[in-house]
């Protein structure tokens, strides 16, 4: 069973393949906590943890989704990444710049990240899945951005021409203009019919009449094209031959009707049809090519989450408009004042993450990250990154910090080797909870003797040393690591 | 890293931490940092992380030289896992999946599920067809029922048989989700239809003797591999959304080094024989120890700590890299002793078994030294090709002198001999980076054996029964009394009956029901479609029907009849395998070697015989003469299962050979026993011919068709129709049900069979008596 909440990782019954034995990862994720509460209260608040902790278990949670073959959890994961990935990301990017009491917050959100992914088994392969998730839905938020955008400029650019056609003072334009409006409208929703799953979608029982429906109406469309295209091509000929002239003239009454044609009640009604079904036409295509495999309902799902920022966005600007024309503060207030930085987690986050994907995949690849045993090498980093944040104000808190870091190492690991060997079906709680005793045992030990150590060096030794002292000494230390295994 | 230079480098560290303390304790707190001091300590510290990265470079899987941490691929401890067997063998379900796959891909094509829902129909709907029409109704009225869909009252069910029928108009939702997604909606359509045409054809089909028998092994429970832990961690099915109509697919952790098994263990050579068995309280064979590179990283934080301490002039990082360091240091003190002593015992029972059955195996390591052992883990050595079904071969535990570790386990039981591997032991340290891997060699059993006689009496005590015990309904010698006659002359004494003559002063005759032998002739279906499996690691069909051929020879010679044996689907002499009815122990063992040899034989099947076992697909459905396809055996048998496959051009020359030649070699009077799973049409049509020939016969029938799939319930229907069309044409049938011990279903047959019409069993005699 999890932590808490449901599990996010998908073993199977042997479970070799899987995340570290629970009772390790629970010492370990304890070990974690005990010394988050303890950073939070040496930046000033215990109970930060409970926020990073939710910012980095929901992105590890989105993580872990896309492992998933449900449409609706793949949609959640991808929604997840891209709004608590990408804040989560931004932060550990951003925030080490915030001085050390942000390091700290950054290095437990890290440490906690780390363990999420642990329960969850988030390894490179969920990361890659991750990345490329999220840069389709980054890449369809761009691309159904840019589309709304054209398709808005070819509105404006439309309107336009509807609205000199409509100002049209001549007969033979009134005329053309309205067959031209006729037979291309004619020609979309023709189309339009054949994309959308009108069929599809109706009841079996009344199916029939709609197809009867829709043959009589594809016959009408196919008439009206066909019609109005033969009337523009005599109309043209008429004017040519002079014949139109003679006929206005002919005819009283004629001029002023051939006008009135193109006034906006009769111009507006079929263009705004043909342009409504011509885009759900579309979308319907492009939904039915994007489901063609059932392999690309994860990528669908990526897409589906960027098509609905896009649209969120869109109806925001709507709203902030709105408000604005209509001097109603109170429309555009919250979205004015949310909206940067709404926009810089969608649009900055993405690329952010992509960019930690692509550093901790090249660590993978370089063999500098491990692969499987990748969830408890971050929670231990992050510690580290804690601990090195907390070394100025907080002494035995950042060696807590060390010591939590190498026991949340240490006896993951432990439990991600009887996994290993023995899967998950063996009971081993037994040795989990002695070898996770005789880690925190050593680590205690350790970290007295480093904290004492510390009050000395800082009380007896308080009027010693220098920089270049332990520059010095730091360098001895480091040539004695180097002939050092692991 | 040389010892040498790492010495030297050593002393220099120690000198220049020396050098620091120094100036440290010369220098005062006030100084500030100089510019050089700040260049010097960016130099080492870019330096020190390239150190840092060279330590944690390269894979933990990997570690040249020396052991690999317990996750990688190269360790070789429980790898791979000892609960996963092999997928060689075809599924018995199977059959429905390319159809179900290639409507998917149509309906999705023509944006209409209906062009699907095409596709399936006739394959359900001759199905359906076909069992109703064993229940006495005509193919019209069947046909009629279908097309008007008042066969079943799911209205969904009944449009997927028949056009003419209307589905129920769905919500909005089940309509957008088949738009975007007709695969699934035609695999849901399938699923209800198939459903409903299964429970029509209970309602319809007779019941077979044998095929409500208990279940006392394990069938549904799914392999430990098919199984995964759901959100809130309890077992499921590992369902792949996917793959609906192929029903629970394993999603197959992939692992380096899987499928690396060491080799094929069944049919062990005889020399390993002598190794069945061992005594020895010594358990251990070998022996290997090593160290795991387990706190590499802890080496680079301690270096990352040392140069954020030098760049922040922070004492406490310095400091604090003395807790990652500790642990480097627990790591390389914390030792394990080899053990001085363990014994293992494992044992296998039962041993030898019969295919299908299933076999119980424990392990026990016994801690016979004298030091606690403070973390043992235990892995058996499972034969790859055997499935486990349950328990775990793995344990672990904390071992105090004189305790024991114990694990057991369940697997299904193939014909084979499998040899298990030596248990894998490792031991640790408390500090877990030392480690000691010993194999095992345990006391007790080491093999398994599964054999089609497993359960058979030895051959000596074979040929010591009377001839012909077979009791018939004529008058004549033999034990239970029959009926009184009038005395003829000539009559031996001890038949008269005294008592009679005693009160009446007559002479009668005592007749007893005449005792006779039976010439019997096994046949054996060893056709590729023979040769499939209920699921990865279960027995084939063919090894079921080996050993209930098996089990009735011996029991027929036993009881003083003569037998034979013909293998269909063998090239013998002829074009079967042919082994003339006789008796005695010699001739037994003849037939269960050709038994064995059938089983073990590669496919030699024409080509045409290969394509008959490949599942339907589209293709071979929307050609208008589908039935007539090669595989029609399994799509359409009602009406040409006899005829239809007859006009079958490979098929009908290979049946008629098997016919003519088998009618050729049996003599007057003999029966026939077929073992077969019924996989196809092909068999009935053979018993068919057989009982036009006048030549009675005995259908035993072993199920390997799991039905808890679309398909494989599909394939069900289809299995137990063709068994009713063999009682239906004057066999006696018997359904050998999966999970039922074999003694069990022979036992319900008899009960059927003693309650059967007294005219077919006085017919079967009068039969046998000749």
């Amino acid at each position: 069973m999890s932590l808490v909440g449901p599990r996010l990782d998908r073993p199977s019954a042997i479970g070799e393949e899987g995340r570290p034995r629970a009772a390790s990862l629970r010492i370990a994720t304890l070990a974690v906590i005990v010394v988050g509460i303890a950073a939070g209260t040496a930046v000033g608040d215990p109970s930060i943890i409970a926020t990073l902790g939710t910012v980095a278990g929901l992105t590890v949670a989105g993580l872990a989704l896309l492992e998933r073959s449900s449409f609706v959890q793949l949609v959640v994961g991808h929604a997840f990444l891209v709004t608590f990935g990408s804040a989560f990301v931004l932060f550990v990017l951003v925030g080490p710049f915030g001085g050390r009491n942000m390091i700290v917050l950054v290095g437990l959100t890290i440490a906690l990240f780390g363990m999420a992914a642990a329960w969850a088994d988030v390894d490179a392969d969920g990361l890659k899945r991750g990345g490329l998730g999220t840069l389709l839905t980054f890449g369809s938020m761009i691309a159904f951005g840019v589309v709304a955008v054209v398709v808005a400029a070819l509105s404006m650019f439309g309107l336009g021409l509807l609205s000199s056609l409509t100002g049209a003072s001549s007969a033979i334009a009134s005329a053309g203009g309205i067959l031209v409006v006729v037979a291309v409208t004619g020609c979309v929703l023709a189309l339009s019919l054949r994309w959308l799953p009108l069929r599809q979608l109706t009841p079996r029982s009344k199916r029939p009449a709609l197809e009867a429906r829709l043959d009589s109406a594809t016959r009408g469309l196919f008439g009206a094209v066909v019609g109005s295209l033969l009337l523009l091509f005599v109309s043209a000929m008429a004017w040519l031959a002079g014949v139109f002239d003679r006929l206005l003239v002919a005819v009283p009454g004629l001029e002023s009707a051939l006008v009135a044609l193109s006034s906006p009640l009769l111009v507006w009604p079929p263009v705004a049809v043909g342009g409504c079904t011509l885009l759900v036409g579309l979308g319907s295509l492009l939904l039915g090519r994007l489901t063609r495999h059932t392999d690309q309902k994860r990528w669908m799902a990526a897409v589906v989450v960027g098509f609905a920022i896009v649209v969120a966005a869109f109806g925001i600007a709507l709203l902030v408009l709105a408000g604005i024309i209509t001097a109603r503060p109170e429309l555009f207030f919250l979205p004015v004042s949310v909206g940067p930085l709404a926009i810089v987690l969608v649009v900055l986050g993405p690329l952010a993450f992509l960019l930690l994907v692509a550093v901790l995949l090249a660590g993978v690849a370089l063999d500098v990250v491990p692969n499987r045993a990748f969830g408890p090498a971050i929670a231990a980093a992050g510690l580290v990154v804690a601990a090195i944040g907390l070394a100025g104000s907080q002494p035995p808190v950042a060696v807590a910090c060390l010591g939590a870091a190498v026991v949340a190492w240490d006896v993951s690991t432990y439990g991600l080797g009887l996994t290993a060997e023995l899967g998950h079906r063996p009971r081993t709680r037994r040795l989990e909870l002695l070898y996770g005793l005789a880690s925190i045992l050593v680590a205690g030990v350790v970290v007295a003797l480093a904290v004492g150590l510390e009050f000395v060096r800082s009380g007896v030794f308080a009027d010693v040393g220098s920089p270049a002292a332990i520059v010095v000494a730091g360098l001895g230390v480091l040539f004695l690591l180097v002939p050092l295994r692991g | 890293m040389n010892r040498w230079l790492a010495g030297a480098l050593a002393v220099v560290a120690l000198i220049v931490v020396a050098l620091g303390v120094a100036l440290g304790l010369a220098g005062s707190p006030a100084d500030s940092r100089s510019g050089a001091t700040t260049a010097v300590a960016l130099l080492i510290g870019i330096v020190a992380i390239g150190i840092g990265l060279w330590k944690v470079h390269g894979e933990l899987e990997s570690t040249e030289g020396g052991l690999s941490v317990p996750w990688a691929a190269s360790d070789s401890f429980a790898s791979p896992a000892p609960e996963r067997s092999d997928r060689d063998p075809p599924l018995s379900s199977d059959d429905l999946v390319g159809v179900l796959e290639d409507a998917g891909e149509i309906a999705r094509t023509a944006g209409d599920i209906d062009a699907g829902i095409a596709v399936i129909r006739p394959a359900l709907r001759e199905t359906l067809v076909d069992a109703l029409s064993s229940s006495g109704l005509s193919r019209v009225e069947i046909e009629r029922s279908i097309d008007e869909g008042t066969w079943t009252d799911d209205r969904i069910a009944a449009s997927v048989l028949s056009l003419s029928v209307v589905e129920p108009d769905r919500p909005v939702g089940d309509r957008l989700r088949a738009w975007l997604f007709p695969e699934q909606a035609i695999r849901e359509r399938a699923r209800r239809a198939v459903h409903e045409v299964a429970l029509a054809a209970d309602d319809a089909l007779s019941t077979a003797p044998g095929q409500h028998a208990p279940r006392t092994v394990p069938v549904l429970s799914p392999r430990l591999e098919e199984l995964t832990r759901g959100v809130d961690g309890h077992l499921e099915r590992a369902v792949d959304p996917d793959v609906t109509a192929r029903g629970p697919q394993p999603r197959r952790a992939q692992l380096e080094g899987d499928g690396n098994r060491g080799g094929d263990d069944s049919a062990a050579s005889s020399e390993e024989v002598e190794g069945d068995r061992t005594d020895g309280a010594n358990a251990i064979e070998t022996m290997e120890m090593g160290r795991l590179p387990r706190y590499r990283g802890a080496v680079a934080a301690a270096i990352v700590l040392v140069v954020a301490g030098m760049a922040d002039g922070s004492g406490v990082l310095l400091l604090g890299a003395l807790v990652p360091l500790a642990f480097v240091a627990y790591g390389s003190l914390s030792t394990v002793t080899p053990p001085d002593g363990l014994a293992a015992t494992r044992t296998i029972s039962p041993t030898p078994t019969p295919p299908g059955g299933t076999v119980t195996v424990s392990l026990e390591v016994t801690n016979t030294g004298s030091r606690t052992l403070s973390d043992v883990r235990l892995v058996d050595g499972v034969p790859e090709k055997l499935a486990v079904l349950a328990g775990s071969p793995r344990a672990a535990g904390v071992l105090a002198p004189g305790e024991s570790l114990r694990l057991e386990y369940l697997l299904a039981a193939r014909r084979g001999e499998y040899r298990f591997d030596s248990p894998q032991c490792r031991l640790r340290g408390l500090g877990a980076s030392t480690l000691v891997t010993a194999t095992l060699s345990p006391a007790g059993d080491r093999r398994l054996e599964c054999r089609v006689d497993a359960d058979a009496p030895p051959l000596s005590k074979l040929g010591t029964d009377r001839v012909g015990r077979m009791a018939s309904d004529r008058p004549g010698e033999g034990v239970a009394f029959h009926s009184i006659r009038e005395y003829r002359p000539g009559d031996p004494a001890d038949r008269i009956d005294w008592r009679q003559y005693a009160k009446r002063g007559e002479l009668a005759t005592v007749s007893y029901e005449r005792q006779v032998a039976a010439t019997v002739v096994l046949v054996v279906d060893a056709r590729p479609s023979a040769r499939v499996v209920a699921g990865p690691g279960r027995p084939t069909a063919l090894e079921l029907s080996a050993y209930a051929g098996t089990r009735a020879l011996t029991d027929l010679l036993g009881r003083g009849n003569r037998v034979g044996l013909a293998v269909i689907g063998q090239e013998g002499p002829g074009s079967l395998e042919w082994v003339a009815p006789g008796s005695g122990a010699t001739h037994r063992s003849r037939l269960i070697e050709t038994l064995r040899t059938a089983i073990d034989r590669p496919d030699d099947e024409s080509e045409e015989d290969l394509a008959s076992s490949v599942p339907p697909t589209v293709s071979s459905i929307q050609t208008s003469n589908w039935s007539t396809d090669p595989h029609a055996g399994s799509q359409s048998e009602s009406a040409n299962d006899g005829s239809g496959e007859m006009g079958r051009g490979g098929g009908f020359d290979r049946n008629r050979a098997w016919v003519d030649e088998l009618i050729e070699r049996i003599g007057p009077g003999t029966q026939l026993a077929l073992c077969s799973p019924l996989l196809d049409g092909r068999p009935v049509e053979l018993v068919e011919r057989w009982l036009a020939a006048d030549v009675p016969v005995v259908v035993l029938s072993p199920d390997v068709v799991p039905e808890n799939t679309v398909s494989g319930q599909y394939v069900q229907t289809r299995r137990r129709t063709r068994l009713t069309r063999c009682q239906a044409a004057g066999a006696r049938t018997v359904d050998w049900r999966r999970g039922t011990p074999l003694p069990i279903v022979i036992e319900y047959a008899f009960q059927a069979d003693a309650k059967a019409p007294a005219n077919r069993t006085a017919t079967d005699s009068s039969r046998g008596d000749d």
